[in-house]
């Protein structure tokens, strides 16, 4: 952590960065700033499948709603989930990770044994088996079954790191002062792996916007009434049959939003890589 | 250093991808070996004269496409399961063929194996046709008749439930039979229904199969479930124009059999495509699709905006709006049990706030002419017992201001964000529109319905579950609201069917316990005493008068609100490779698909559209 | 554990081997292949437990299905208690299980509940197939493309890096099923260069000929494509870093100011360099099981992801089962027979060291 403020960042991170917070600060704080209410959006007041115009800038829907309020509540929507996904993946797989990368042994191998649980049942199958399960499904509730669905690599991540730092000489002094494990791992281990926390985060984050929106478009995603995210947008747009009748409007932008969010989280991701890691560093 | 870098780096690399390769290339060898597609061939008839294998590739001209009834790998083609595949679901004649078909536009029973009907009092008399032959060479006979309605009684089938209605079936005359109505429960209606559906098997064949294939060891007798074991789909012996002769889980392959003995009726031609292959995809988009594409030629799912299809040759029953034959009335059921449901001003009011045309747009491309009030298609076979009058003095339509004055004439009133108030001034709870998931029209109409209640403040939300919760919960009364189509056909028993559905107490059962009709639990003793005299009417003039009277009682008290008017089945085909489909302006037959009721007489009026003719739009 | 007195041995594979003498390779293999066996056991309980966390069965499904009409209430109870009878729904959820279990180790996978009286097995292995198809070939081709364009990405430097690098980037993090969508549209929607989706034409009957293997492969491309551009570019990134990282590494200089030959430099480096690429390996080719459901749904390919969709949406717990434990069969196996190929490879597990990740 030293070593990054110490040293300059990136440009590409630079970039990705503020690109990032752009997006997410249009999605958070547009609707408030968009002429029409949320109720408003939602009623299904316009024609549908008109095209792009000067009163709807992205056209309508199939139940005639403005594609441009939806996209921004949208958004907004499945970065909220993307974000408490991230945050409950993360926490979970670094507690997981730094256990059993520090404990060693048959705790480690039972922690390593449930993390391979959830390597080797494909995370979507798990959560789709979830989510038919359970009838009314908001966001946070999503955004839990997400979370604690794709800890798996974090925990692999973090246990290689902690095991690689665990013989080090300032741990054997704590260990030798009486310090508890949790209270090691906090002063000791974790500001080293902070980076690596950081980055599990952003990963998790675009993790968990992509399985969200996955699973929306099963069908099997965000329900109720007056609720939207991305991945029903593309739920909506398949069902309504608008890719047959070349209605791009409908699909194209919660498409294009996904795949900019994921590649620009990516790409910070890789441009810290290269921050922390001075070796990966072009010059 | 780029040449040595390369050789390196390709020779880490293979070393490395063939340690991978030997696993890579077990699993490949195992798929390789459950490997080709399992393709379920039946072996060739007992004629030499039909000898033919299934060809590799299926010539276009000779084939018509046809989608939308299947869309799972098949699973059985036995008529007694509880949901076989198509061609032998319950409605589609081609393969095995029932005694009558109906004509939705005539409102005919047009005779299949039957020559005639007969109504008698307490009974009905069918006379069978004599020329009338299996694909194995043997007559279809009255025994055939009586078999397959006894196979009904004796397991429970899907169509388990006539023998409710039916008091025995048996032959008096060489060639005729004769179905004896229920003592206590005359109702020739129901039973018409049946004989226009109701599929017939050959005993000769069945008998067998009952005593082999049925047998359960254990219980030392044929049961249902191991004779459900038994999937049909080996060649089986059939009265229809078309037998199948293969299957896999991408397609079911149907052929034409040119000894089919109805050919007679229709001067001694063939029906016109040599083979009917339904494709197995797994979406309706995908139907839709493939029908733009010209690799289907008839579709019987919802697609939308037809119009939009026209550049495409892809068209419906007409060529202008709305497009299709309408035929059933997807409602919105009430739970009469539940408060404040069971208060006549209130339904009414909520029958005020329903955007008809809005729903009409948006859940089903406008394909519903314009909605009129009560339960009787004002069009069609049903013109004739509709009232316009009647519908202006007694009916509704969509006005908020109407419905705020009956709810304010009744008692409610508006609270603060004009939430509905009780009578006794409590607040309104939420209410719940239930609706089966992945229905697309269905909960576009469910939202459409929950801005309009919120207009009235009525709180409500949508509630998407799965198909079988949906029908089990309609089925116990655990519902505030639901959209159901309890009629979704056209029968000899419509337009009383229709009310029958919602507005019977015959077989009222409380809450909780599992009904098969008024799922909403809608109870008056005058509505009982004209549903119960209907179905005896014979009189024409006598009969417009009692559905007058029934459907003006369905107008003041709103059992059930209908919603929209909807397709029985969506007639739509491609032009691209065949010609001459039934259409408005060609009624050589219903908009019932080709293959549905009487539908099947528009086969033979088919013509391949020769190669080479440039494609165009008309 | 005997009187043996050998080298230091891992702890683990002390206790596994009890007393025999096993080298360090064959311990690893050893204990890999005891924590798969657990956790299929585990992945094959969970998937038996979670469809019956909700409140409908695959008998409601078959009711559903059926044509009620006219059946007093007794009569459908009837019905539904037959169903309910022939699948053990009625017992104990622990008798369920161990029945279930005692089945599969049989080899019986049962029969399907909503598509009664179809067997599980026959329906999975139709599926089976066109699954793997659509996955292996695809993702090999694309670890291994990824992986040398990478390090000549890592070597070259200089133009073809700074076009390639973002190019695959970008490409490397598009979702599956957005890039999937996007080329239904363009390719299937707009520009019809590709006329049918599926796995063949529904005119033409599957055979052992050139000619419906052609058809297969026409009907292969765009599903091929929306994942193999996207394991290509992914690939392509990550050995690129893995190599810039062995290339400025101290022994990789001290062997180049040794003047050691090229070649020998470049193979170490990549030798190192592949290792961590194969746990990728092993960890897309898990993940892409469950990718594919969706790029399945888009293409209408028949794999299994649209059949374990319609299984768990109809509730039918013995397909749900059966697709899941063949799922979990086939990523422990992949996964496994990566770990073959590391086993080999890495030195460190000959030596019989303390295994930890490699990075």
């Amino acid at each position: 952590m030293r070593r990054l403020l110490s040293n300059r960042l990136p440009p590409r991170t630079v970039v990705a960065l503020a690109a990032l917070l752009l997006l997410i600060g249009i999605a958070a704080a547009g609707p408030w700033f968009y002429p029409l209410g949320s109720t408003e959006i939602f009623e299904m007041s316009r024609a549908p499948f008109t095209p792009p115009s000067a009163v709807a800038p992205l056209g309508t829907n199939a139940l005639g709603q403005d594609v441009l309020g939806l996209l921004l509540l949208g958004a907004r929507t499945s970065f909220a989930i993307g974000i408490l996904a991230g945050l409950i993946a993360t926490v979970i797989g670094v507690l997981i990770g730094m256990v059993a990368g520090f404990k060693g042994g048959l705790l480690d191998n039972a922690l390593s044994a449930l993390t391979n649980l959830l390597i080797v049942v494909p995370q979507l199958v798990i959560l789709v088996l979830i989510c038919n399960s359970v009838a009314h499904r908001s966001y946070a509730l999503l955004a839990a079954f997400v979370g604690t669905t794709s800890w798996a690599w974090v925990a692999r991540a973090l246990r290689a790191q902690t095991a690689s730092l665990r013989h080090r000489d300032h741990i054997a002094l704590a260990r030798l002062n009486g310090l508890s494990t949790f209270a090691i791992l906090r002063k000791h281990i974790l500001p080293y792996v902070l980076s690596y926390v950081f980055m599990a985060f952003v990963m998790q984050l675009g993790a968990g916007i992509f399985a969200e929106s996955a699973l929306s478009m099963l069908g099997l995603g965000l329900s109720g009434t007056e609720v939207i995210s991305l991945g029903t947008m593309l739920h909506q747009a398949v069902e309504s049959g608008a890719f047959t009748d070349g209605l791009w409007w409908v699909f194209l932008p919660p498409t294009v939003v996904i795949t900019v969010t994921v590649y620009l989280l990516y790409l910070l991701n890789t441009s810290l890589e290269q921050a922390f890691n001075p070796r990966l560093r072009r010059h | 250093m780029h040449v040595s870098f390369t050789k390196a780096l390709s020779g880490v690399l293979v070393r490395s991808t063939s340690c991978l390769a030997v696993p890579v290339t077990a699993v490949l060898l195992l798929l390789g070996c459950t490997g080709e597609p399992t393709v379920h061939r039946s072996p060739d008839g007992p004629s030499p004269k039909a000898r033919k294998t299934v060809p590799r590739v299926f010539p276009r001209g000779e084939t018509l496409y046809v989608g939308g009834w299947d869309w799972a790998p098949p699973v059985t083609f036995n008529r007694l399961a509880p949901d076989p595949n198509w061609p032998v679901d319950g409605v589609v004649q081609i393969m095995y063929e029932a005694l009558f078909g109906y004509d939705q536009l005539s409102g005919e029973l047009v005779p299949h194996l039957a020559r005639g009907i007969e109504r008698r009092p307490g009974a009905i008399a069918v006379k069978l046709d004599a020329r009338a032959r299996w694909s194995d060479g043997m007559p279809v006979t009255v025994e055939d008749v009586i078999y397959t309605f006894l196979l009904d009684k004796r397991y429970p089938t899907p169509r388990h439930g006539m023998w409710k209605f039916l008091e025995n079936v048996g032959s008096s005359k060489p060639g005729e039979i004769v179905f004896t109505l229920k003592k206590g429960n005359p109702n020739p209606l129901y039973v018409l229904d049946y004989l226009s559906e109701n599929v017939i098997l050959p005993k000769h064949i069945w008998s067998e199969i009952e005593r082999k294939k049925g047998w359960n060891q254990a219980a030392r007798k044929s049961d249902y479930m191991t004779l459900l074991t038994f999937k049909n789909d080996r060649n089986p012996v059939v009265s229809g124009p078309y037998r199948l002769i293969s299957y896999s889980d991408q397609k079911i392959v149907l052929q034409r059999r040119d000894d089919y003995w109805g050919n007679a009726k229709y001067g001694a031609r063939r029906a016109a495509p040599k083979y009917i292959i339904h494709p197995l995809l797994s979406t309706n988009t995908a139907y839709t699709d493939a029908m733009v594409k010209g690799h289907l030629d008839l579709a019987g799912h919802f697609i939308p905006r037809i119009w939009h299809k026209r550049t495409h040759q892809v068209r419906a029953w007409s060529t202008s709006p709305p497009y299709h034959r309408a035929g059933s009335i997807p409602a919105l059921m009430l739970n009469h049990e539940r408060p404040p449901f069971d208060d006549v001003n209130l339904r009414r009011a909520l029958a005020h706030a329903v955007d008809f045309e809005r729903i009409n747009a948006l859940a089903l491309s406008s394909y519903s002419p314009r909605m009129r009030p009560g339960f009787i298609l004002p069009f069609g076979a049903e013109a004739k017992y509709f009232s316009e009058e009647d519908a202006t003095i007694h009916g509704y339509g969509f006005d908020i201001g109407k419905s705020r004055e009956i709810l304010l004439a009744a008692g409610y009133s508006f609270g603060n964000k004009g939430r509905l108030l009780h009578k006794n001034g409590e607040a309104m709870g939420r209410f719940e529109v239930k609706c089966p998931r992945g229905w697309s029209d269905w909960e576009n109409a469910a939202r459409v319905l929950v801005a309009g209640f919120g207009k009235i403040g009525v709180s409500a939300g949508e509630r998407l579950v799965d198909y079988s919760i949906w029908k089990r919960d309609l089925s116990i009364g655990n519902f505030d609201m639901a959209i159901d189509t309890p009629t979704p056909m056209l029968w000899p028993s419509t337009p009383w069917r229709r009310f029958a559905q919602v507005m019977s107490s015959q077989n009222r059962l409380p809450v909780g316990q599992s009904v098969y009709e008024n799922y909403g639990r809608y109870s008056d003793p005058q509505a009982e005493q004209m549903i119960r005299a209907l179905p005896g009417i014979a009189n024409e003039s006598e009969l417009v008068t009692a559905y007058r009277a029934l459907n003006i009682k369905f107008m003041r008290d709103i059992p059930v609100v209908p919603l929209m008017y909807r397709p029985t089945q969506f007639h739509q085909f491609s032009e691209k490779h065949w010609r001459g489909f039934p259409a408005e302006e060609n009624p050589i037959a219903p908009p019932q698909c080709l293959m549905i009721g009487a539908g099947v007489s528009g086969l033979w009026g088919l013509t391949p559209v020769p190669r080479g003719t440039p494609q165009r739009a008309n | 554990m005997g009187t043996d007195s050998g080298p230091p041995r891992h702890p683990a594979a002390g206790q596994l081997s009890m007393g025999l003498r096993l080298t360090g390779r064959q311990r690893y293999f050893l204990v890999r292949l005891s924590w798969y066996l657990l956790a299929l056991i585990a992945a094959v309980t969970l998937t038996f437990l979670l469809p019956r966390l909700g409140s409908t069965s695959p008998v409601d499904s078959v009711l559903a299905s059926l044509n009620t009409a006219g059946m007093s209430a007794a009569e459908v109870a009837e019905t539904r208690a037959e169903f309910t009878r022939a699948f053990h729904l009625d017992e104990p959820v622990w008798r369920q299980y161990l029945i279930y279990l005692g089945r599969t180790l049989t080899g019986d996978l049962g029969f399907s509940a909503v598509s009664y009286p179809n067997r599980c097995w026959e329906m999975v292995s139709e599926k089976l197939p066109w699954s793997l198809l659509l996955i292996l070939p695809t993702i090999v081709l694309a670890w291994i493309l990824g992986n040398i364009l990478g390090t000549l990405a890592a070597y070259k430097r200089g133009v073809f890096d700074r076009l390639l690098f973002p190019l695959a980037q970008f490409v490397g993090s598009i979702p599956f099923f957005c890039f999937g969508l996007l080329l239904v549209f363009v390719f299937y929607s707009q520009l019809a260069w590709v006329d049918e989706l599926g796995a063949y034409s529904a005119a033409v009957e599957p055979s052992f000929s050139l000619s419906f293997a052609a058809d297969v492969a026409a009907h292969y491309f765009l599903p091929f494509a929306s994942i193999f551009f996207i394991v290509l570019g992914g690939q392509a990134v990550g050995m690129r870093s893995l190599c810039i990282y062995e290339l400025d590494t101290d022994y990789v200089r001290y062997a180049k100011a040794l003047g050691i030959v090229e070649r020998k430099i470049v193979y170490y480096v990549f030798r190192n360099a592949i290792l961590p690429q194969l746990t990728g390996l092993a960890l897309i080719l898990g993940t892409m099981i469950g990718g594919t459901l969706i790029t399945e749904i888009i293409f209408s390919y028949p794999g299994l992801g649209t059949m374990m969709l319609r299984a768990i949406t109809t509730n039918d717990y013995p397909l749900i089962q059966a697709i899941a434990l063949l799922v979990a069969l086939i990523v422990l196996a992949l996964n496994f027979a990566v770990d073959l190929a590391i086993g080999l490879l890495d030195p460190r597990i000959k030596a019989g060291e303390p295994i930890g990740d490699r990075r």
